[in-house]
């Protein structure tokens, strides 16, 4: 099958975690707390790259630098970095990153999922797939389909 | 001097400027995504469908009403049927028929079904096997004898019915991508369809086949949308890109070309748009974005004649409901008008549907 990479490269992770501070602000009810790009990180973080045994985070193909959320906007904006510029399943990753924010996430939020310009040969095609509501809602009518995203969100064990 | 300064600056405040009013608020589909809706010609019913795999019908309890608060449309107003079980995936779009007699819909599970509506029963008269794959929208001729769908098999059908039989006239390959809508010209035997490849095609017969004689590129992104003015000199498209465009009819022969372009008019794709019915004033076109806004514009026509444009044709903006929906608004749609209703409070209704499972309705102007 081509556009798999046989060997990619792994990355430390767990290198983002809240703080005792910070964890105790978000778990007390009387604070307003906003939506923050860690929080979005959290959700997206474990997913199980489609080809490997390994998380989108240990990849470096989501990272907590190219996450943008505007919680008064309401909108969320995730770039994903595919780990090879042909890689075919650019457009499940996405997919994948896609359904988790939408089952997670408040209703409020409007979430835009993108790959990191430059880093992938239709990145275009890819985009512009992953932002038609109505290709996505079809997709996860699609019995095949939606057991591949719900193996990707299941995560490595 | 001053009341000007103090009308621009409020203007600028807040260009929503209440150019729609809230009548009611009607829920009842069980998923929260409501795709479509569709009046019947003469105004009384509404279908909506969507994600739930139903089609629910709605209908005003009573003619004689009080003042229209809010309060008093949403209980004047209900659900009157709910068809279920046509369809085994989202249902993507509904449409009636030129004489009210049927409603066609159509649906991610590669059909379209074809009711009959009689005495407030509907029944199942026809369903329409051909797509590979999701169908995506349909559309009823002007005579009622032919029907048009699409999908993301990139085909447009055209369907000729002859009593509830119903074959297929053509199978039209021209778009490059998946066909998001289609639309019959109101008076002539000519469809329109919009595509994810960025495109508008025109289509007619031609000897004992069909044939598109007609691009039209102008959008940056997917088409979602359109819809032709009531007498078909103009036609209007919405987009991924969020603009809105002004197609015109030059020759009277479906020559249309750009007229105009709507820049920026939402903040996120327009995914319907809706031309006024004449009684309701002449030009208005509504939009529904997935910014959660309703929208509002009007075309006007310039002299048209020279330089083979559109003349000096324009699309004024003219209002944005921010927050219509909870979420993005999938569909807008006029209510239709009989002509000795024009002068009543019915002329100026609209009716939209989001991913929030709320259908409303909206009294336009003041």
């Amino acid at each position: 099958m081509s556009g798999l990479n046989a060997n990619p490269d792994l990355f430390d992770v767990a290198t983002e975690r809240r703080s005792a501070d910070d964890t105790a602000r978000e778990v007390d009810p009387s604070v307003r707390d906003p939506l923050d790009e860690l929080e979005v990180f959290e959700m997206i973080r474990g997913i199980k790259d489609p080809e490997h045994p390994h998380t989108l985070e240990q990849l470096r193909v989501v990272q907590r630098s190219l996450i943008r959320v505007d919680d008064a906007r309401g909108r969320v904006y995730v770039n994903f970095t595919p780990t090879i510029p042909h890689c075919s399943m650019a457009t499940l990753i996405g997919l994948s990153i896609r359904v988790q924010l939408l089952r997670l996430l408040p209703s409020r939020f409007k979430v835009d999922v993108n790959v990191t310009p430059g880093t992938h040969m239709n990145e275009k095609d890819v985009n512009k797939q992953l932002s038609d509501k109505e290709r996505v809602a079809a997709a996860l009518e699609n019995e095949n389909l939606l057991k591949m995203v719900n193996s990707c969100l299941q995560g490595i064990s | 001097m001053e009341g000007d300064a103090v009308a621009q600056s409020t203007e600028k405040a807040q260009p929503a400027s209440q150019f729609i009013k809230l009548l009611g608020t009607l829920t009842g589909h069980a998923e929260p995504r409501v795709w479509h809706l569709a009046w019947d010609p003469r105004g009384d019913l509404l279908a909506t469908c969507g994600e739930d795999r139903t089609i629910r019908l709605w209908a005003l309890s009573a003619e004689a009403l009080p003042a229209p608060t809010a309060a008093a449309m949403a209980a004047a107003w209900h659900c009157v049927a709910v068809l279920e079980d046509a369809h085994q995936r989202t249902i993507r779009w509904c449409e009636w028929s030129p004489n009210a007699r049927y409603l066609a819909t159509c649906s991610f599970d590669g059909m379209a079904s074809v009711w009959e509506y009689n005495d407030g029963d509907f029944d199942c008269v026809a369903s329409l096997e051909g797509h590979e794959n999701e169908v995506k929208a349909v559309s009823w001729a002007a005579s009622g004898t032919m029907l048009a769908t699409c999908g993301r098999d990139r085909s447009v059908f055209i369907w000729e019915a002859e009593e509830e039989e119903y074959e297929v006239a053509a199978v039209l390959h021209s778009h490059a991508a998946d066909v998001k809508a289609v639309a019959w010209h109101p008076q002539q035997e000519v469809l329109a369809s919009a595509s994810y490849d960025d495109t508008l095609k025109l289509y007619a017969p031609n000897d004992d086949d069909w044939r598109c004689f007609a691009t039209l590129s102008a959008h940056q992104s997917t088409v979602w949308c359109l819809a032709f003015s009531p007498d078909g000199r103009g036609l209007v498209s919405c987009s991924d890109d969020r603009s809105v465009s002004l197609w015109r009819d030059l020759t009277g022969e479906c020559g249309y070309v750009l007229a105009a372009t709507a820049a920026d008019v939402h903040e996120r794709a327009v995914y319907a748009v809706s031309w006024a019915p004449e009684a309701s004033g002449l030009g208005y076109i509504a939009t529904a974005s997935g910014d959660n806004a309703i929208g509002l514009l009007r075309a006007h026509f310039g002299s048209g004649t020279e330089g083979g444009n559109g003349g000096e044709s324009q699309l004024e903006l003219i209002g944005i409901q921010s927050d219509a929906h909870a979420g993005d608004v999938n569909s807008v749609s006029w209510r239709p008008t009989r002509p000795q209703a024009a002068s009543t409070e019915r002329a100026g209704w609209l009716a939209s549907c989001g991913d929030d499972g709320a259908v409303k309705l909206w009294q336009a102007g003041s």
